[in-house]
């Protein structure tokens, strides 16, 4: 009787403590393994292979992300093994049933993780167990404290041990300079992982989180959600507050994998992109292939290709975000329940907050960063489409991609979506071109096939002024808000490029720009005029007004 | 004898003392109810023995409470039981509220609506001309802009007020968007490609964010956290017995904030064209941004807040960083009275950057100076703070332990001359072994086996990364 006293008295914990101190053997078991990790260590006496990337620079620190992508002597090594079961040593959840102190136990790993891999000037770079772990907090949706410091670290993780870097180095005869693409194969990537589930036949049976890292996956689920046909996600919370707080965090969670998954292919076809735009005399189009999205479009079939950009149509339909912007408040707008629902609540928001909108993951975000993938992917189509057309590779391809995408924007809403992304004013011109000449009449066809690629403008234009031709045109769209749709866009794309232009130009030639932009301005407005016409429309189109408006207005200063 | 006694009662009689035949009759009663006490006081302690409850006073009343219903009574202990139970649950909320971060920064926001400037009086839009809201939600007017190569006063006004203050989600990014284009685009000679005619100045930034409900952390502490009178200042209306009179207020941020945080930090990378905050201005703007991010509502943008703090500490020239960055960590003590918020506010300020970095080390060197009153100055400072600590002590503070601890690592780690300096590297080393060996890990004193797990940690960490390195 009295020695089990003795063990209860043992075991007790004092009221005042926090449930975190309530541990001991497990904290002593990760201290154990920690000093013997160090003791081998000091023992052995490790001397630390440099790493082929360890080059001599004054501070990482100072460089900017952007100069850590484009400039890769940033300085790293490589994780100790036993460094990294000291950092996974954290996660050790054997004999430990309090959330809470899971939770702590998740934020000390995501502090010690940042203070080994981002802080030091010779950062380790993480191992693809810690890069999982720290995956798995986003994917696992428990708080949003956990997940936006999860993603933080992912993001710094990033912007510290890119993947894919730019190397710059003077050419011996210091008359130009030499790029070398520099591929950090320790540096662990979702998307990699993604590429080699997807070239796997049975990827799609795998087990499927609401927020996997699997960029085909992701959007289906968000595109189902989107559409009401979701299946219930692993997490069941059992009353109301519960299941508004567990969509909530579902919500942000898959809107932060998406965007970070969006930056890391973007980083490497950027990167990718460079170099191929850098070797001027033979083209190699070796790069481009190798580039995640380029080999998450090749390993899928044209059925999941399809289904993918319906899915990204879901997300950035127009006619949902019309629908949100009335004011109908779910889940989506608001972020935090009225009461948390239990201690790990404390991490969603202050207690004393009723409810906070939400600042991020809101349907628009999602819209934004849909249309980012899909100007993506239509790049790599048209590279792919022009890079085959030369006959520089044997695998020529129909544009299959392309030709869904037509399909997508048949409506002028999707089309104004979809060009409303397109940031690159080449891209969106050409996409204009490509428009009309995939869908109308001969003479259009014609016209934009032969041209030089800086008169693009000019001959879409003399279209419109030729009232036989415009009558064919207006015949095949027959919506028609399309025609000003696609007008006022190439319009836009002109005039940024044709600034550019204007800048690069020298002092004698910039009265001739001057002349051709205040020709194009008054072509423009014949052209919306002639379509207003012969349409017979009784009210001006808001679209055709604006169009008028800017054109006028440049066209008189 | 007779006589004896009445002359004496005579001679006292206007003495206390003369009262005492009749205390004596009093005592005589008491000793009389004592008895019956006695034998109910017997019969409550076999009712308590078996009902195992909270000690019941032993007052007169309780002579009433016996004759009570049972019922009531049960009910009685029970609420007691209550209690006692919430006076205990609420010390535990005091001491997890001091191991949490977070306050709230942000109050009564003002009408929004009524900051909008109206589209009206722009250039843009003269009679029978299409609106500015479509030219903007088209993108036509970044095309016009960009093509006339500068953007007038009123319209750069309307973009920024659409932004700042607009309730539709569509307008307020399309209008961020716009100005972050204007402000980013360069020509190849770096100078800007549309040159914005109004640019806002320190006061208008202020102005936002007191719009938004934001409160001044000096304010805060003299008018009390959220008292209702500081929410119905914040909205300057009048007020009847303390409580706004505006029944329809509602707490800022709006979601605005985060266009307004992503505008700022563009707006701080172009210092080379724009230039209207002076070096103090930007430091009180560097402390504010610290502070907004002490709100949890905040923390899903905690990343756009870090962006905007890169930006701002490279927005000082070198010689205004090196006489400013004292100053910020100075004024860092005062936003907040809570240690915890401090070290939220120190751990912000972690982007891999060395400007950031020097400014966190100046912080929290500041921090432990106040805390501790002394004068830190170097890393031999901070190490020999913790030189005559005693942890056998029955009362020692491990929780202040604990967070001196969580100072000096963020200080040491990203401190150069530390590495170099072998004596200091060494004392560190060896105060976290004597932490790790003198608590014992079933220590059941608060917080100890806490700062025995972080100074094991750290001990770890520093040892690895010297014979690493």
């Amino acid at each position: 009787m009295e020695k089990r006293e003795k063990k209860a008295r043992k075991v007790s914990v004092p009221y005042d403590r926090p449930p975190a101190e309530r541990r001991s053997t497990r904290s002593n078991t990760q201290s154990m393994k920690l000093r013997a990790q160090v003791e081998q260590v000091q023992s052995e006496k490790v001397v630390e292979k440099p790493s082929e990337f360890s080059l001599e620079v004054p501070d990482p620190c100072a460089c900017t992300a952007a100069d850590l992508i484009l400039n890769p002597e940033f300085r790293s090594r490589r994780m100790d093994r036993s460094l990294e079961e000291n950092l996974l040593a954290f996660l050790d959840t054997s004999g430990n049933v309090d959330p809470d102190e899971s939770l702590e136990d998740k934020l000390a790993f995501l502090e010690a993780t940042h203070a080994m891999c981002v802080v030091p000037t010779v950062a380790h770079v993480p191992t693809p167990k810690i890069c999982q772990a720290i995956l798995r907090f986003i994917q696992d949706c428990h708080s949003v404290g956990l997940t936006m410091h999860s993603f933080q670290i992912l993001t710094d993780l990033e912007r510290r041990h890119p993947r894919v870097a730019i190397r710059e180095e003077m050419s011996s005869d210091l008359s130009h300079k030499l790029l070398e693409l520099v591929v950090n194969p320790r540096v662990w990537s979702p998307v990699e992982e993604s590429c080699i589930q997807m070239s796997e036949p049975d990827w799609q049976l795998a087990t499927v989180s609401p927020v996997s890292y699997n960029l085909f996956v992701l959007v289906d689920t968000i595109a189902k959600r989107l559409r009401g046909s979701e299946k219930p996600g692993r997490r069941k919370p059992a009353s109301e507050s519960m299941r508004c707080i567990g969509k909530s965090v579902v919500v942000l969670t898959q809107f932060l994998m998406l965007q970070h998954l969006m930056s890391l292919i973007q980083t490497d076809f950027l990167c990718r992109m460079k170099m191929f735009d850098s070797s001027s005399e033979c083209k190699n189009f070796t790069p481009v292939q190798e580039s995640f999205i380029y080999r998450l479009l090749s390993s899928c079939s044209q059925q999941e290709k399809k289904s993918f950009l319906m899915n990204l149509n879901t997300i950035m339909d127009p006619t949902v975000l019309g629908e949100q912007e009335e004011g109908s408040e779910d889940c989506n707008s608001t972020l935090c329940c009225t009461k948390p629902f239990n201690n790990q609540a404390t991490y969603i928001g202050n207690n004393q907050y009723s409810t906070t909108a939400a600042l991020l993951g809101t349907l628009r975000d999602f819209a934004q960063l849909a249309s980012s993938v899909l100007v993506l992917i239509m790049k790599v189509d048209h590279l792919n489409h022009e890079f085959c057309g030369t006959g520089a590779t044997s695998t020529r391809r129909s544009r299959f991609l392309f030709d869904n995408l037509l399909d997508i924007c048949s409506t002028s809403r999707s089309l104004d979506a979809y060009l409303k992304a397109v940031s690159e004013p080449n891209a969106k011109l050409r996409f204009v071109v490509d428009y009309f000449i995939n869908l109308a009449p001969k003479p259009v066809v014609k016209r934009l096939v032969d041209c030089n690629p800086t008169e693009y403008m000019e001959n879409l234009l003399s279209c419109f002024t030729d009232q036989k031709i415009l009558r064919a045109v207006v015949k095949v769209f027959k919506e028609e808000e399309t025609l000003p749709t696609l007008l006022s866009h190439a319009f836009q794309a002109f005039l940024l490029l044709h600034r550019q232009q204007e800048d690069n130009a020298t002092e004698q030639t910039k009265g001739n720009h001057q002349e051709r932009r205040t020709a194009i301005c008054k072509a423009m407005a014949i052209a919306m005029n002639n379509l207003q016409a012969i349409e017979r429309l009784e009210k001006i189109l808001p679209i055709v007004e604006q169009a008028l408006f800017v054109a006028g207005r440049i066209s008189c200063s | 004898m007779e006589d004896d006694d009445t002359s004496w009662m005579k001679l006292d009689s206007g003495t206390p003392e003369a009262k005492f035949p009749h205390t004596t009759v009093v005592k005589k009663r008491n000793k009389l109810i004592m008895l019956d006490d006695l034998i109910r006081e017997r019969e409550k302690k076999k009712k308590q023995r078996s009902n195992l409850t909270l000690e019941v006073e032993n007052d007169s009343s309780a002579t009433d409470d016996e004759e009570d219903d049972p019922a009531d009574k049960k009910a009685e202990i029970v609420k007691k039981m209550l209690k006692n139970l919430e006076s205990e649950s609420t010390a535990v909320d005091e001491i997890v509220s001091l191991l949490n971060w977070g306050e709230k920064v942000f109050f009564s926001q003002k009408p929004l609506a009524n900051h909008i400037t109206s589209e009206e009086c722009l250039a843009l839009c003269p009679d029978g001309i299409p609106s500015a809201t479509g030219l903007l939600l088209s993108g036509l007017l970044r095309s016009l802009v960009i093509s006339e190569g500068r953007c007038d006063e009123e319209t750069t006004r309307w973009i920024y007020s659409q932004m700042i203050y607009s309730p539709s989600e569509h307008l307020e990014k399309a209008a961020c968007q716009l100005l972050r284009d204007l402000l980013s685009l360069e020509r190849p000679d770096r100078t800007p490609v549309c040159k914005l005619e109004w640019i806002p100045n320190f006061t208008e930034i202020t102005e936002v964010f007191g719009s938004y409900g934001y409160r001044k952390a000096t304010l805060m502490k003299e008018s009390g956290s959220c008292s209702k009178q500081a929410d119905a200042n914040c909205l300057g209306v009048t007020t009847v017995d303390g409580l706004p009179t505006n029944a329809d207020h509602v707490d800022g941020p709006p979601p605005n904030i985060r266009s307004f945080v992503a505008f700022l930090t563009s707006f701080f990378q172009t210092r080379n064209f724009y230039q209207t905050l002076s070096a103090s201005e930007a430091e009180e703007l560097l402390v504010t941004l610290v502070h907004c991010q002490l709100d949890r509502r905040m923390e899903t943008i905690s990343f756009l807040f870090k962006s905007c703090l890169k930006a701002l500490v490279h927005y000082f020239t070198e010689e205004e960083w090196d006489h400013s960055c004292p100053r910020i960590a100075a004024s860092f003590y005062s936003i907040s009275s809570n240690y915890m918020n401090h070290l939220r506010a120190v751990k912000s300020l972690h982007a891999g950057d060395n400007r950031l970095c020097s400014l966190q080390r100046s912080v929290v060197i500041q921090l432990l100076g106040r805390r501790l009153n002394r004068e830190i100055k170097s890393a031999a400072d901070v190490v020999s703070i913790f030189k005559p600590i005693r942890t056998k002590k029955k009362d020692f503070d491990f929780l202040e332990l604990v967070f001196q601890l969580t100072s000096a690592d963020l200080y040491l780690w990203s401190e150069p001359e530390f590495e170099r300096n072998v004596s200091v590297h060494a004392d560190w080393l060896d105060f976290l072994k004597r932490c790790t060996l003198n608590i014992a890990s079933s220590d059941e004193r608060p917080h100890a086996t806490k700062a025995r797990n972080l100074a094991s940690f750290l001990w770890q960490k520093f040892q690895f990364e010297k014979f690493q390195s």
